[in-house]
């Protein structure tokens, strides 16, 4: 089925081509939203926003960009949103735990282990997310599409919206941004 | 001992640690979950809409129940104001018309 073909299905409310779509790219939609929510179960919940968002939407789809750009656009925006969220609700959390109400337990996502890294990587990677979570949501956006998603900056472009030259600019900030953070992370690591 | 080599080697060990990451499954049944909550959304959804109407028309009954019985009220209250007003001998139709002396 061509991306012509699934959206004008979509479109008249087809619920196998849903079911398709839905199983084409869940992984691929999880995977973006754990990059950024470092928590499978908050992950989850955007993907299902993401195809929710996708079901009501399909009519603003003008064929502009490939379909797979314009459903890991709305799989960034919906990462993003729910992050917001997240930090609104530490703030609550925060001023409910002076006022001495509910203890609101945030749970720390700083020790993400991300379930798709070779197991002779994954401490090292656990640092690296750690820095990578210390860079502007740009850059951030640039470095996880092209490392964990494997996309092309070209790829990158369109679902940023941007031009090529920008997501190089951005790629060869975030990857300055982390040689500096690192490099003051082993250089007070005793263990070296 | 740590020297600026072990150090660059360990940035960029750390820098690459991403390289060959495994596509990341969903857990099983998601399309089933996903359902169970788009229909949740439009039960919720309609139910708001159901709930406004039904809002709606009860404003309006409520205006018009209220419009009637104003101008009911209305005439009933003008009856009573020239009911008293001939009883108390206010009633001058011609007062404008009395010239001043």
């Amino acid at each position: 089925m061509t991306d012509a073909q699934l959206v004008s299905a979509l479109t008249n409310g087809d619920e196998d081509a849903f079911k398709h779509l839905v199983e084409s790219f869940q992984d691929k939609i999880f995977s973006i939203c754990l990059g950024y929510l470092k928590n499978e179960g908050d992950a989850e919940d955007a993907t299902q926003e993401v195809f929710i968002e996708l079901f009501r939407s399909i009519d603003n789809f003008k064929g502009d960009s490939a379909l797979n750009t314009w459903i890991y656009r709305i799989a960034v925006n919906k990462s993003l949103e729910a992050l917001r969220k997240r930090k609104t609700k530490r703030r609550f959390g925060f001023l409910n735990s002076l006022f001495g109400k509910e203890d609101v337990v945030e749970r720390n996502h700083a020790e993400f282990k991300h379930p798709g890294i070779q197991l002779e990587n994954k401490e090292r990677a656990e640092v690296l997310f750690r820095h990578i979570e210390k860079l502007p949501t740009n850059q951030k956006t640039a470095f996880q599409l092209h490392k964990l998603q494997e996309l092309s900056y070209q790829e990158i472009s369109e679902v940023m919206k941007t031009s090529l030259p920008s997501v190089e600019s951005l790629m060869f900030r975030a990857k300055k941004n982390l040689q500096k953070s690192l490099r003051d992370y082993y250089e007070n690591d005793k263990t070296l | 001992m740590r020297t600026e080599n072990n150090i660059e080697d360990e940035i960029n060990k750390t820098l690459n640690s991403l390289d060959g990451v495994s596509e990341v499954k969903v857990s099983p049944y998601f399309y089933t979950r996903l359902s169970a909550r788009m229909k949740r959304n439009e039960i919720a959804h309609a139910s708001i809409w159901n709930w406004s109407i039904a809002a709606i028309v009860l404003m309006v009954l409520v205006n018009v129940v209220s419009l009637i019985n104003i101008s009911t009220d209305t005439e009933e209250t003008v009856d009573v104001i020239d009911l008293m007003a001939s009883e108390y001998s206010l009633k001058n139709d011609d007062l404008y018309n009395t010239e001043l002396e």
